[in-house]
């Protein structure tokens, strides 16, 4: 019994770290129509940056976020700006191809800076912390930051999306983006809002991310197919949804190592095929009129 | 003496196709100019071109002495023109309520703003909006539907407000009753120019008429003085 509670509980926690992989994703490719093939490079990207302002500054992981979070920012609205602002959005194919195009461009210029070895970002004793979160089930202090942190950056991304004027606009162009422009919506501020938005997303992601685990410049397509899954298992536009996606892979992903360690990634992609299976729309997609 | 809105000797092209020619328009403060003219005539492409959605080939739109020519749509909304689209262009993901905010979001306003324009004063002119605020907006009527339109454009608090066809597909009593509320609004100043192929409806709401055909003004005039047999000659360029 104890070992079900606690494969339960150790998958939700590692969940929060796929649902954090995932919400960027689920925000730009529900409002922008932006396949972002290159989203888990980005996420790699940002924890070479932590990697760069440790190794230079001397700057704790976790200390850093606010930073990188505002370096991330520029960052999207740049990236904006100056590519997908030109990239035609009549089909998601072109812009599909320019994330793949940089996908391939920050690997390789991140293989050339770093090189091939894996790294990690070491946060000090925070690391090996644990609590009794219930008799004889430990639970480390790390992974239940990383859980809280996804949950609030839920609840800060809702309170955005349907409590703002530009949470408004940005569902108004998700819907549709002619009318939006028809009637004197600013879309392409719309547009470098929404990706500098992303971009904070996969900066908090990329560092939790680099000081849980190892990461390589080839890790982004891994955290990509995560990122995915999580995203479509809960549904599209289902920011919850995302979370309880990430959870579903998570306990997955610790139930398949019980079993035997090379089946840990496996048994999430395994999961993830049988929902698609029953739910093809995922577990809480946003209803269509 | 300037004109609050002026059109002046505009051509658009739409590639090699000739939209509009030469046109020249005005509107002032407080009046209801109706622009008449069949399907095709270029009624909407006049539309676009003033709210920057089709830039003009050449000639200019001048709004309060201010040329607005190629601007963008935002912009030109930000400035004092709003728009109630053709086919009113409802948000179905937004509430009735967050459609009618989603304009003082386009116009850069606030809470706080001091614009007249409040959901109080929406409410008070369409009853009924207030009852189904919170309603998907594509829930509601034809009629309703039109009524968010309008109040999402009267909520950037604009100057001059374009209403391209909103009588299309709706019941004379409906038309009638968003009409009674436009001539309202246009007592305390507002400027609206009214797009409609229903030709004696836009006559009798407006206080001046241009009728359109093939892309130029055919005729214009005071709608009180409209000769019924030369405004159908005008619009559809022959007598029928």
């Amino acid at each position: 019994m104890t070992i079900i509670l606690d494969t339960i509980i150790q998958g939700s926690l590692l969940g929060g770290l796929f649902a954090l992989y995932a919400l960027g994703l689920s925000l730009i490719f529900g409002v922008m129509r932006i396949v972002n093939i290159a989203h888990g490079d980005f996420i790699v990207v940002i924890a070479y940056v932590g990697l760069v302002l440790m190794q230079t500054l001397g700057l704790h992981p976790l200390i850093s976020i606010p930073l990188v979070i505002v370096m991330a920012a520029a960052l999207g609205w740049i990236l904006q700006a100056v590519l997908f602002d030109f990239v035609p959005n009549i089909d998601p194919l072109p812009s599909m191809l320019v994330a793949f195009g940089l996908q391939i461009i920050i690997q390789n210029t991140l293989l050339l800076g770093f090189g091939a070895d894996p790294k990690k970002l070491s946060a000090g004793p925070i690391e090996v912390m644990s609590i009794e979160l219930l008799p004889d089930i430990f639970v480390g202090v790390l992974p239940l930051i990383i859980f809280a942190t996804a949950i609030i950056l839920i609840l800060i991304l809702q309170a955005i999306i349907y409590r703002t004027g530009f949470g408004r606009q940005i569902r108004a162009v998700s819907d549709n983006e002619e009318n939006a422009r028809m009637i004197g919506i600013d879309t392409p501020k719309i547009f470098r809002k929404a990706f500098a938005l992303v971009l904070v997303t996969i900066a908090i992601s990329g560092l939790l991310m680099a000081v849980k685990g190892n990461f390589t410049p080839a890790s982004g397509p891994t955290l990509l197919l995560f990122a995915f899954e999580a995203v479509i298992i809960g549904g599209m536009g289902s920011l919850w949804g995302t979370l309880v996606g990430g959870i579903v892979i998570g306990i997955a992903h610790v139930a398949g190592a019980q079993i035997d360690a090379g089946f840990q990634t496996l048994a999430g992609h395994a999961v993830f095929l049988l929902i698609l299976v029953f739910y093809p729309s995922g577990l809480f997609a946003k209803q269509e009129d | 003496m300037t004109n609050l809105l002026q059109v002046c000797d505009l051509t658009l092209h739409y590639g090699k196709f000739l939209a509009l020619k030469d046109i020249n328009i005005h509107i002032e403060a407080g009046e209801i100019v109706a622009v008449i003219g069949a399907n095709g005539a270029g009624k909407s492409s006049l539309i676009k071109a003033i709210t920057g959605l089709a830039p003009p080939s050449s000639g200019s739109v001048l709004f309060e002495g201010k040329n607005l020519t190629n601007s963008q749509t935002s912009s030109v909304v930000r400035a004092g023109i709003a728009v109630v689209p053709e086919g009113r262009r409802i948000f179905p993901s937004l509430s009735v309520e967050e459609n009618i905010l989603m304009g003082r979001d386009v116009a850069g306003l606030t809470d706080n703003s001091g614009s007249p324009w409040t959901l109080e004063r929406i409410y008070d002119l369409f009853p009924v909006l207030e009852e189904k605020r919170k309603l998907s907006g594509t829930q509601l009527s034809g009629g309703q539907q039109q009524m968010i339109a309008i109040s999402r454009a009267l909520m950037t608090n604009p100057r001059v407000l374009l209403c391209d066809e909103i009588s299309l597909g709706l019941a004379p009593t409906i038309i009638n009753q968003l009409y009674d509320q436009l001539r309202l609004l246009v007592k305390e100043g507002l400027a609206v120019l009214i797009v409609e192929q229903a030709m004696r409806t836009a006559l009798s709401v407006s206080s001046r008429y241009y009728c359109m055909l093939e892309g130029q003004i055919s005729l214009s005039g005071l709608s009180s003085d409209a000769d019924e047999e030369a405004v159908i000659r005008a619009y559809f360029g022959r007598s029928v």
